[in-house]
């Protein structure tokens, strides 16, 4: 187990040299640069700034001086004229995606998870219209739609909830004396959440729902959960022990991909609630050819897709002895 | 399957109440809109000085993210907005084009010859942490501001200081950029030639003052908040990017204290969002897109400020195929700028066929070019057809480059569809984001596209100079004209206003009447929701993101 571990992550590097790659010849390849402007700098002043960020150079040079940077964790800077690095780009804005991430992930399986047992324990029944009805609600709704009805009913008609920002507290990544506040539910403000949240998680909470609806069925039919039952075990055990625990396979594949879809697909939400996520990096800084910055993001993305894709793998291990890792 | 159809029930019947508590919740809100202020009138922007204001207070206003604070750099309409709050500099341009003195102690006094500026600065003046304000510092100021390292975006309108140029070009010095302190009150400027405008330009951003004590060196950079040299009503004491920037009230402000105590920017890129957020009451003041207008225009706190800003056709006129003229004025004749005003703009433009608002000093009249370039669908066929396209026959097809956006959109579909009646003919659009589409039109590599203007300094002089002379450097349609080239040299240097407006006027007539480059469309306005109890908000005639002077903003008594 401990040298699969190591050999995965290992694998994480190539990976990650793969997309970086394929990111910055792509985005060298669109046409336009950082510094095209309606009152366009006098040549020698354009000469000067791409000097400056090595734009003059070849675009093999370039990628060079990226890579021997990238080795010395330095993402470089963002072409803006706040002169911020890509660093402390990612530092101002992950705290805040990885909260609206990690708690709307909280919501998607809790909320999910529930109706999708509730759905398979009353098989055509109340139970499992509810949670098909809100599966299929939350899967049709694109959820830019759904965050504008929820703004309009609940924070400017209703007045229950605020319209802009997040409400999370602050902390840092880097400093973990602060890691603690997150845990803390005094130092959230609530009307700040609770919207964002709903936005974000509900298609994935109608996906999780499904599935496990779907799971839990097939496992309630096996030979097994009969035999259960047959010897008289009571129905909660075997629905905890012998249903849920065998359902959850299919359950957990799906869940890494989820979490990595919440914890960087915020940019919609983020853009309706005006939250300061890293979501709007990604898109914003495609648009006004910021190099530094378009790389940073990518490839902490894709750091984040491949180590959630690990936890996945390993946690199999847990809830099905079956599978053995070499 | 009783229970199932009972379901199906219960789902439909809960969208409808849903869809229901937003349609009725719509309702409600305008009835008290509209029955709760009857008395609220839209000139509230004019009131401000009417006594009954509260002793500070605070507000939070929407904007959207500026690059910097730097004033010797921007030349985003949103970075200046927040410069001007919370810097300034010897003069204030008022709405009409008058200079208002600010840190200067009165007019500037001109040599004969028109090349040198002594402008007197006030006495006492301060930087918000106490340090003096003088000559010195406004020296330094422009020398920043033709400093090749801040590689300012404005320069090119200190063009005329004498050695600012040069040492913006890396080939002179720092010393030989003509302005100078005579003694710690007295501010000298040297240009190259006489120019009319040249006061107007003392009242922008790239002459407001740089802290001598504060800054290292003339090319280091402007700090960020809370350390930003400040010297204007508001200080700027944190930037949380995305989410918002703090204004406080600069308390060693000695040119009118402010009347709030904080404005808070709050950092909002999509203005159907910051309506939401106005609507539950979360802001004060918003900018309203074109898309949301229909539902706010009626609304008392609603406000169109109107701007001189012109949106116009650029053709590229080295293009084998524009580069005939009746070709372009049939283009220009077959659009119908009215009927574009209400299908694209909502109604909420104003259709011209100048370029040069026709309130700016220079300008001709309001509809002086409609009898050539104006919307007339049988002058156009006419033209198309002297071109040797009748009825659009053999025409070889014309494709026009747009950044994508919804307003765009729908602007292509409308040249698309009346073209294609008017004069037969196919127009292809590309839609490139927002950087492919500003590479292309530098590099002049479009056909046809869309652009405009919107003026630094009120004179016609600034609409023209710099934009259609051959060879210039924003010229991209590579207009080229002798007429034109003629005419604006001579404005160039003439200091007699009238002699100068009257080569301008038949420069832009020239320009209008022969589509070089431009074919005026529309002049724009910006929309603004501002809470009934924020008084003292004047329009702005300048491109501002939000209105000018926030020390006269106050709210009303309770």
């Amino acid at each position: 187990m401990t040298g699969y571990i190591v050999r995965r992550t290992l694998w994480i590097i190539p990976v990650l040299w793969a997309i970086a790659t394929l990111t910055f010849f792509l985005m060298h390849a669109v046409e336009g640069g950082p510094f095209a402007s309606e009152k366009p700098v006098p040549p020698r002043i354009e000469e000067a700034l791409n000097a400056k960020y090595n734009l003059d150079k070849s675009l093999g040079e370039q990628y060079v001086l990226y890579f021997w940077d990238l080795l010395h964790l330095d993402l470089g800077t963002s072409f803006n004229a706040n002169q911020i690095t890509v660093r402390e780009l990612l530092a101002q804005g992950l705290p805040i995606s990885i909260q609206l991430g990690v708690v709307a992930f909280i919501y998607a399986v809790v909320v999910g998870g529930a109706l999708g047992v509730i759905a398979a324990l009353n098989q055509n029944r109340a139970g499992d219209y509810l949670g098909v009805f809100f599966a299929t609600i939350g899967t049709a709704m694109p959820n830019f739609i759904m965050a504008s009805f929820l703004v309009i009913i609940f924070s400017v008609k209703l007045g229950w909830f605020a319209v802009l920002g997040w409400g999370g507290p602050e902390w840092a990544l880097d400093d973990p004396t602060t890691w603690a506040r997150n845990f803390n539910p005094f130092a959230w403000d609530y009307t700040r959440v609770v919207l964002p949240v709903v936005a974000l998680g509900t298609l994935a909470a109608s996906y999780i729902a499904r599935i496990t609806r779907a799971s839990m069925l097939e496992v309630l039919q096996q030979d097994y959960v009969r035999t259960a039952r047959a010897k008289g075990l009571q129905e909660r055990h075997v629905i905890a022990r012998h249903t849920l625990k065998n359902a959850m396979v299919p359950i957990l594949t799906v869940l890494g991909p989820i979490f990595v879809a919440l914890v960087t697909g915020s940019f919609i939400v983020e853009r309706i609630f005006a939250i300061p996520g890293i979501g709007r990096h990604f898109v914003t800084a495609i648009f006004t050819r910021d190099y530094g910055v378009i790389m940073g993001v990518t490839l902490f993305y894709a750091l984040l897709v491949a180590v959630a894709n690990l936890l996945i793998d390993i946690s199999y291990a847990v809830v099905d002895p079956r599978i053995r890792y070499h | 399957m009783r229970k199932t159809k009972w379901w199906m029930l219960f789902s439909i019947l809960t969208v409808f109440a849903l869809t229901f508590a937003v349609a009725c919740g719509d309702d409600d809100d305008d009835d008290d809109t509209d029955g709760g202020n009857p008395t609220a009138t839209s000139d509230d922007g004019d009131n401000g000085d009417n006594g009954d204001t509260q002793a500070g207070g605070e507000i939070t206003v929407q904007i959207t993210e500026p690059e910097g604070l730097d004033p010797h750099f921007s030349d985003f309409s949103v970075d200046i907005t927040v410069i001007q709050m919370t810097n300034r500099g010897l003069y204030d341009l008022l709405p009409g084009g008058e200079l208002r003195p600010a840190m200067a102690d009165g007019m500037p006094e001109v040599s004969d010859d028109g090349l040198t500026y002594t402008v007197k600065i006030k006495e006492g003046l301060q930087w918000s942490d106490g340090e003096t304000l003088d000559a010195n510092d406004f020296v330094f100021g422009i020398q920043r501001t033709c400093d090749p390292t801040i590689a300012g975006h404005y320069q090119y309108i200190l063009t005329n200081i004498a050695g600012c140029d040069d040492y913006y070009g890396g080939e002179g010095s720092v010393d030989d950029v003509g302005v100078a302190a005579t003694d710690n009150n007295t501010f000298v400027i040297t240009l190259h030639t006489a120019q009319a405008t040249f006061p107007s330009l003392l009242a922008l951003w790239p002459t407001y003052p740089a802290p001598d004590e504060g800054l290292a060196s003339v090319d280091a950079d402007w700090p960020a908040p809370p350390d930003s040299p400040c010297s204007g009503p508001f200080c700027p004491t944190e930037w949380v990017a995305g989410d918002h920037i703090t204004l406080v009230k600069n308390e060693n402000y000695s040119l009118g204290e402010a009347k709030l105590d904080k404005i808070t920017l709050r950092i909002i890129d999509d203005l159907s969002v910051a309506l939401n957020a106005y609507d539950a009451g979360e802001l004060d003041m918003i900018r309203v897109s074109t898309t949301d207008l229909p539902q706010v225009r009626d609304r008392d706190d609603y406000q169109n400020i109107a701007l001189p800003i012109t949106i116009g056709l650029e053709p590229l006129m080295t293009d084998p195929l524009l580069k005939d003229l009746n070709v372009r004025l049939a283009l220009s004749r077959a659009t119908d700028r009215e009927l574009l005003n209400e299908v694209v703009g909502e109604g909420a433009n104003i259709p011209t066929t100048n370029w040069v608002p026709a309130e700016e000093p220079g300008a001709n009249e309001a509809g002086a070019f409609d009898d050539v370039v104006g919307f007339d669908a049988e002058a156009a066929k006419k033209l198309l057809a002297d071109a040797g396209y009748p009825n659009g026959e053999g025409f070889p097809g014309l494709t026009m480059l747009l950044t994508d956006s919804e307003g765009n959109r729908v602007l292509g579909e409308f040249l698309q569809e009346q073209w294609k009646q008017i004069l037969g003919i196919e127009l292809s659009i590309d839609f490139v984001d927002g950087q492919t589409r500003q590479a292309r039109f530098n590099s002049s590599d479009f056909q046809l596209t869309t652009g405009g203007w919107g003026h630094d300094y009120p004179d016609a002089e600034n609409w023209l100079v710099g934009l259609y002379e051959t060879g210039a450097s924003i010229n991209k349609q590579k207009c080229s004209d002798p007429e034109i080239d003629a005419a604006l040299a001579k404005a160039k240097v003439e200091t007699d206003n009238e002699a100068r407006w009257e080569e301008l006027r038949k420069a832009e007539r020239r320009i209008v009447e022969t589509a070089c480059g431009m074919m005026p469309l529309y002049h724009r306005g910006n929309h603004y929701l501002i809470n009934e109890k924020l008084v003292g908000v004047t329009p702005t005639l300048e491109d501002h993101y939000l209105p000018q002077f926030p020390e006269d903003w106050a709210l009303a008594a309770e």
